[in-house]
């Protein structure tokens, strides 16, 4: 039993981080409300999820580089349509795993990337000067500690083989920590097609590994 | 499916569920791109201001425009009005061009290649033309000095490519007159980009004068159609811009979406799929939805039934079922997946999919992760007795006459039973609760949630 079954024979604590929960949606909404013509603001929306974003794309892709570019296009798109974006029933960070999400189809299916916003960002603004040695440093390191999971490597790779259905929800499930309900409001499907999608997605998961031993 | 894969399926959900995740951080591009982030925030904001300023100045000064301003496009419209032939000696304005790089400005030339008129088509472009005397110039100079200043406000380092589009709206102007404009609107930007070092791709397309009149009468942005102009040509672009009418679709939200429906329509082509059949697809996805939430979806799938072997036809006919089915599209991966699975093993997979007791079902995270433990974990005989009595009484559900479900839903249920081509009394249970599911699901819209398919 894992731990978040563990946690379900605990009201009190769950009530307390849906408690939490609520606070931080509450937070997060007045903040998307005040980014809509306050960047500073967005600004704070930024630090609340860059890293779920940047990290998830690197589960994504097993690419920190090409992750970052996606990351980054993320929150420049992000930025570009917070007027557009009205909080219903998906969340702020919902709608940005959903737009990293975009990214990340177009590029599994065109096996390339092209990131607009991070290459003019570097160029076109007044970016605090940072030695291309302690850019060089930041990468080798990040890129040291992601070689050192070599079990979830092995899985991502396996996970890369299906089709984008069954790796959205499982990367979003397993990789991400989402909840099924998250999961169909990020790629706007039905809660029952989620789950069928990720029992399936986990079969051919299975089917995979008889040539792949990852069990 | 048997308890050994049961139990070979929950091991490899405990290595998912496990599985030690990597936690990487990149703290000094966090902030260089926080603080770039910011700084186009504040940018945006002031360019209109910025831009004014530069031209009440001295014409051109540096700003920082928004970071969205992804790519450059400069559409060149050549007019060639034949009454003007027959004027010669007056004003001899034979065309116009018009630049769009988001300031947009349009150009009127003469036969001789000059510059009768510069109009800022928005208010940018306006500005931008507000500082500069264009006229009585050769194309050329005042291609070079658009872009110059263009690049002077930073536009231009931040573009990748440059798309140009050539109009001829008569037959007044000959092939190789148009030709020889074209090579020279590219050579003229090109030459400029390579003496400033700047590394950015030009793209020329030859807009027919239908698609041109469609374009302008549209006020749609060269960002959305040059690419499907060079990938299919002007008539058949022609044709995916009809599709706005012909599918009802409201005319802002399909110039939202043009891009989207391009960047599909070249997918299919790239896929192998006819512009004729891909424009048929097309037209299918988008009378399917109009409100533009699930065409790319609808389209995503036609393409992976292609490349998984099947004809366009067949890929086609399997949409449509689909579509049929479920008129609300709620339910469309699921048919797609329905038709796809016909194989034995992948009806048992169908089968276990339906397995997943519904009376887990919670709002929280943690019932729902117990939900999905559950449904993987769960043997079959360890179905709660709720379910099999759910499953029975749909069964009996389906065994009602007519007169108790609308003939929409029987209608559906014998798709889904025709693309299976299973007789009734093989149908398994599973496939009983799945009719149930799609029920329950069609009671569910998502359409208060905001679309970022554009994006």
């Amino acid at each position: 039993m894992h731990k978040e079954t563990e946690l379900a024979e605990l009201p009190h604590i769950e009530n307390r981080n849906e408690h939490k929960s609520m606070y931080d949606r509450q937070t997060e909404k007045e903040l998307v409300t005040q980014a809509k013509f306050d960047p500073e603001a967005f600004g704070k929306l930024y630090d609340q999820n860059y890293s779920a974003i940047l990290n998830y794309c690197i589960r994504r892709t097993g690419n920190i580089e090409l992750a970052q570019d996606i990351t980054a296009e993320t929150f420049v798109k992000a930025l570009k349509n917070i007027s557009r974006f009205e909080w219903r029933d998906i969340s702020f960070s919902s709608w940005l795993y959903r737009i990293a999400g975009n990214e990340l189809i177009s590029y599994f299916r065109k096996n390339s990337y092209r990131s607009v916003s991070l290459d003019y960002l570097s160029e076109s603004h007044g970016l605090e000067p940072v030695s291309p040695q302690e850019l060089e440093e930041e990468f080798i390191a990040a890129q040291e500690k992601l070689e050192r999971h070599k079990e979830f490597l092995a899985i991502r790779e396996q996970v890369e083989k299906l089709k984008q259905k069954y790796q959205d929800v499982i990367a979003l499930r397993y990789f991400a920590n989402k909840s099924i309900q998250e999961i169909a409001g990020i790629l706007n499907k039905p809660e029952g097609t989620i789950k069928s999608l990720l029992h399936r997605g986990i079969e051919k998961l299975k089917n995979q590994a008889n040539n792949v031993r990852i069990t | 499916m048997d308890k050994s894969n049961d139990k070979k399926n929950n091991r490899h959900h405990d290595i998912l569920a496990d599985i030690e995740l990597p936690e990487i951080e990149l703290p000094i591009r966090q902030r260089r791109l926080k603080e770039a982030l910011l700084q186009s925030g504040y940018a945006e904001k002031d360019k209109i201001i910025d831009l004014a300023k530069r031209t009440q100045n001295k014409g051109i000064s540096r700003t920082n425009p928004g970071i969205w301003v992804v790519a450059a496009s400069i559409v060149v419209l050549l007019f060639s009005y034949g009454f003007y032939s027959a004027f010669l000696t007056a004003p001899q304005v034979v065309a116009n061009i018009t630049l769009q790089v988001n300031p947009a400005i349009n150009l009127s030339i003469s036969e001789r290649n000059t510059v009768i008129d510069a109009i800022g088509l928005d208010e940018q472009g306006q500005q931008l033309l507000s500082g500069l005397n264009l006229k009585g110039q050769q194309v050329q100079d005042v291609l070079r000095i658009i872009t110059s200043a263009l690049h002077d406000v930073g536009i231009l380092s931040l573009e990748r490519r440059i798309l140009v589009a050539v109009s001829p709206v008569s037959d007044m102007i000959s092939e190789p007159d148009i030709t020889i404009l074209i090579g020279t609107v590219r050579n003229t930007i090109s030459k400029y980009l390579m003496e400033q070092g700047l590394l950015l791709d030009v793209k020329v397309a030859l807009l027919s004068e239908e698609l041109t009149d469609v374009i302008l009468s549209s006020d749609l942005m060269p960002l959305y159609y040059v690419d499907l102009v060079n990938a299919v040509g002007s008539e058949m672009a022609l044709q995916v811009l009809a599709l706005e009418k012909e599918s009802g679709i409201d005319s802002i939200l399909f110039k939202q979406e043009l891009d989207t429906i391009s960047a599909l329509f070249i997918d299919m082509t790239d896929a192998g799929i006819s512009a004729e059949n891909a424009l048929i697809a097309l037209k299918t996805a988008l009378n399917a939805d109009t409100q533009l939430t699930m065409f790319s979806t609808i389209i995503d799938a036609l393409i992976n039934l292609v490349e998984e072997g099947l004809s366009f036809e067949e890929a086609l006919m399997t949409i449509q079922q689909a579509i049929h089915t479920d008129p609300t599209l709620q339910n469309f991966d699921e048919l797609i997946e329905l038709s796809e699975d016909d194989n034995p093993y992948d009806t048992d997979e169908i089968d276990d999919a339906y397995e997943i007791p519904d009376d887990d079902e919670k709002d929280s995270d943690v019932q729902e992760t117990d939900d999905t433990d559950d449904a993987l974990e769960t043997p079959d005989d360890d179905i709660p007795d709720s379910d099999v009595q759910e499953t029975d009484d749909t069964d009996d559900a389906l065994e009602t006459p007519d007169d108790d479900i609308p003939d929409s839903d029987v209608q559906e249920t014998d798709v889904i039973d025709d693309q299976h081509e299973l007789p009734d009394d093989d149908i398994p249970d599973s496939d009983v609760q799945e009719t149930d599911d799609i029920d329950d699901q069609h009671e569910t819209p998502d359409d208060d949630i905001p679309d970022s398919d554009g994006l």
